[in-house]
């Protein structure tokens, strides 16, 4: 008999508390925990100096606008000096005026009447093409390092 | 595993998931409510003492060796506190464990059936072991229904090995008898 008392006693259920137990022990831990933190000098000390120290909320506005205006006032260099770009502009002069020279001349005979023109000549006559498209290209590109120089040496006055 | 489970709850509260506890109040609670009602005798009162133990067990916890189970530890803080509840209502240790009397009846109200089914059988017998002095019947949940040790028994109540054994005989003989009792008043 004692030892169906014994099993029986095995399949006895444990008491149950109410169904809240779990939330209001962490309820109470809650509570417990902050008021510890207010009760703590250490932490009270931090705290404030935290809120002394804490960044208003136009902050990030005002870095912002800052970080805007300071663009704005980004100068802008120059690729070229002002000696380089004199240069570029009195070759890109020359280059123009060879250019409608050596048009005017190339239908004709241009081998014996400009000898000083002889190899630009020399050149668009063996590969017309590809000498037109460099030439192009070099024009080209000094135009814009020569207009770069202009406007970052104030030269125009305009807004560009 | 259990074990190893409930050290990674304790490992995430340490470094501070307080939330992390809810899962082991959630876990032992029955039992630890069950320990503190055996003491207290009282259902409120249980539930409160059960409560201060787990956030006692929580601000302890650092203090916690990870070598033992977590669950003899805190059913150590609950039965010490309850015993200390008690004594704050100014019930004496030693009243503790003669204060309920050595034989009480059960209650007559539902006689048994001729034939008892198991269910019915599971009820006597649990009123059998709440009539039991408290420490006794605190022994017997612990050792039969929670299988815990002889030796987590002695931690979580202080009594020595051959008291708890001694206890437990005795509480065996008297489920007997008033089991015996009510199936004679039958």
């Amino acid at each position: 008999m004692e030892n169906k008392i014994i099993k029986l006693i095995k399949k006895v259920d444990l008491d149950s508390p109410s169904m809240e137990f779990t939330d209001a022990v962490m309820e109470q831990l809650s509570m417990d925990i902050e008021s510890k933190l207010r009760s703590d000098n250490l932490f009270v000390s931090v705290r404030e100096e935290m809120k002394k120290t804490d960044l208003k909320e136009e902050f990030t506005n005002s870095v912002l606008l800052n970080i805007n205006l300071s663009q704005s006032k980004i100068k802008l260099r120059p690729i070229i000096k002002k000696s380089s770009g004199m240069i570029f502009a009195v070759v890109i002069m020359v280059l123009i005026i060879l250019s409608f020279l050596v048009k005017g001349e190339t239908s004709s005979t241009i081998h014996t009447k400009t000898n000083d023109l002889y190899f630009i000549s020399d050149l668009i006559n063996n590969s017309p093409k590809n000498i037109s498209i460099l030439f192009i290209c070099i024009i080209t590109v000094s135009i814009l390092l020569w207009i770069d120089f202009m406007i970052n040496h104030k030269i125009f006055k305009g807004n560009f | 595993m259990t074990q190893t489970e409930d050290h990674l709850y304790i490992d995430r509260i340490l470094q501070g998931d307080h939330e992390a506890y809810a899962f082991l109040v959630n876990k032992y609670q029955r039992m630890a409510y069950t320990v503190a009602l055996k003491i207290m005798r009282n259902v409120e009162d249980a539930e409160d003492t059960a409560q201060e133990s787990f956030i006692k067990a929580f601000q302890k916890i650092h203090s916690f060796k990870k070598d033992s189970k977590f669950s003899t530890w805190l059913y150590t803080i609950v039965y010490r506190t309850a015993v200390y509840n008690l004594r704050k209502n100014r019930i004496s240790t030693e009243q503790i464990d003669e204060d309920i009397t050595q034989n009480r009846s059960i209650d007559n109200e539902n006689p048994f059936e001729k034939e008892l089914n198991q269910e019915a059988q599971i009820i006597h017998i649990k009123k059998a072991i709440d009539s039991l002095p408290k420490l006794d019947s605190l022994l017997v949940t612990l050792f039969y229904i929670n299988e815990n040790s002889i030796t987590e028994i002695q931690e979580i109540t202080g009594l020595s090995v051959s008291n708890i054994k001694v206890k437990l005989y005795r509480a065996r003989k008297k489920i007997k008898k008033q089991l015996i009792t009510i199936v004679a008043s039958k």
